[in-house]
């Protein structure tokens, strides 16, 4: 199981922090407790809370990817937000900062819902 | 204690073998009977403490039972020669003395001995250590024969992995001189990573030039890289327009979903340069941008369009861009494998740190290229590469 989640609700959204790195190590099992996570709980809002995130790969963004088609398939809708510099980098190259509705902080995201 | 509470040794690959050195043969045949009943031991004598190591050699005991005191050797000194031969130095030995004397006791074990016991011993307690020393040694065969086994399959993975790698690198285009000059260099990692890159002139007039880098590394990552050239390479693609960077991108999009390819998707960048019209059409795909160094400026232009990389969704629209070549302007194009090292401090260097690199024109020739690598590889101070290394090089005449 990865430890690099911290996961709590917010009202009826889940915000999950996510921590450390996403890259080849790291990327397959928080893929995995976050589509369990996301199974577990009643919320179909999830936001991604990246401020503790220092790095992903391209390997790391199928952690958003998947977390993204998951919540499409159920009718649920997934955002991120406080991307550090290097992250906010290649979220944007991948066009991930549009596509989930990058913002600046929680509570901007939060309303944004 | 009763003799019920010897358990049996079941191993049946390494059997427990005793050899006793004793040049008393009634010793010899007292032991012999103490162990007579017992299948699950192999029981041999020797009564020339000359004959001793080869014996051992040959019998290849689990332990060693060695009497103290013998004529023309004594049994220390031999104890000394099994811990110094290299077939039987961790081959536990038990002094047999009929002394039970702390200074006797104490110089034996500092001479190499296991054990010590006084002779004759009770059968249980004999039988007891024969076990315990007898099973130590096997666990360190076992031991030493799991880690060779381990050594001997990792050796035959980094030949297979190397095997893919240099597959991947034979299907690589040779350097080509002409309208546009195209060098390049490329190092796999030592996991074999999943880069590749091809470039063709589509016709007379036009050339494409794409770099792939699927994510993950492996003989899996480096499967779908080749699978990806091909497609492009004999333009199995369908009716798609090769001069249409988006469209190629939306094709192979559809193609390589990532849930039909064992859950890999790959980053890309694609280019068509028309020599004549001087126009370069691009599209990326989760790829670093390719860099373009007008001449005589050292801060390039970053060709990039952001997009997922192919095969994570099915259906997503690509966007093209367009920039126009002036002779001398140099390409790069690259994985993200040539800058995401790290200092000696821990800090991450980035795609700015990597530019300055290339801001001059680099030396001609082979090496050329090689001098990016050798930097990078000064940085992280080290000569191997955790990711793939590509660096594709198109100075345009």
């Amino acid at each position: 199981m990865a430890d690099n989640i911290e996961s709590r609700l917010e009202g009826d959204i889940m915000v999950c922090a996510i921590i450390g790195r996403l890259d080849a190590v790291s990327a397959e099992n928080t893929s995995a407790e976050l589509l369990s996570l996301i199974a577990s709980c009643e919320s179909a809002k999830v936001l991604l809370d990246l401020s503790k995130l220092e790095y992903v790969s391209s390997l790391g963004l199928r952690v958003f990817v998947q977390a993204a088609k998951q919540l499409n398939g159920s009718g649920g809708t997934l955002k991120l937000c406080s991307a550090t510099p290097p992250v906010q980098k290649v979220l944007e190259i991948s066009a991930l900062d549009s596509l989930l509705d990058l913002r600046d902080t929680v509570a901007d995201a939060l309303g944004a819902f | 204690m009763t003799e019920q509470a010897v358990p049996e040794i079941s191993d049946k690959r390494h059997p427990v073998r005793v050899l006793l050195v004793d040049d008393q043969r009634m010793v010899g045949e007292a032991v012999r009977r103490m162990v007579a009943d017992e299948e699950w031991l192999e029981y041999s004598y020797c009564q020339k403490p000359e004959e001793a190591i080869a014996m051992a050699e040959s019998f290849q005991p689990t332990v060693i039972l060695q009497d103290l005191v013998m004529p023309g050797i004594d049994g220390l000194t031999l104890v000394e020669q099994y811990k110094q031969h290299e077939q039987l130095k961790h081959v536990p030995a038990i002094v047999l003395s009929s002394q039970e004397d702390p200074v006797v006791k104490a110089e034996s074990f500092t001479r190499g001995a296991n054990d010590y016991l006084v002779k004759l011993p009770d059968r249980i307690e004999l039988l007891a250590r024969i076990k315990h020393h007898s099973e130590g040694y096997i666990h360190l065969l076992e031991r030493n024969a799991a880690f060779e086994a381990l050594a001997e399959n990792q050796r035959i993975l980094a030949g297979e992995l190397a095997e893919a790698a240099d597959y991947v690198r034979s299907l690589l285009p040779a350097p080509t001189q002409g309208p546009v000059n195209i060098r390049w260099d490329f190092e796999s990692c030592s996991s074999v990573g999943g880069d590749s890159f091809g470039y063709r002139w589509l016709d007379d007039d036009n050339l494409i030039i794409y770099l792939l880098d699927v994510c993950g590394h492996g003989v899996g990552a480096a499967l779908l890289s080749v699978s990806v050239m091909n497609a492009l390479g004999n333009e199995s693609l369908g009716n798609v327009d090769f001069k249409q960077p988006n469209a190629v991108l939306a094709c192979l999009n559809d193609v390589f979903e990532m849930e039909r390819h064992n859950n890999m998707y790959f980053t890309m960048w694609y280019g068509v340069y028309n020599r004549h019209s001087r126009e370069l059409r691009y599209a990326s795909a989760g790829h670093p941008p390719a860099l373009l160094y007008r001449a005589g400026q050292a801060e390039p232009e970053c060709l990039v369009t952001p997009a997922l990389p192919v095969g994570t969704m099915p259906g997503l629209p690509f966007k093209e861009k367009t920039t126009y070549i002036a002779a001398d302007d140099r390409l790069y194009v690259y994985s993200d494998g040539v800058y995401e090292v790290q200092y000696q401090d821990g800090r991450e260097m980035t795609l700015e740190d990597f530019m300055p690199l290339l801001s001059k024109p680099l030396a001609s020739g082979p090496d050329g290229l090689k001098q990016i690598r050798d930097t990078v590889a000064t940085i992280q101070q080290s000569d191997i590469f955790e990711d793939d290394f590509s660096l594709v090089e198109l100075t345009f005449q």
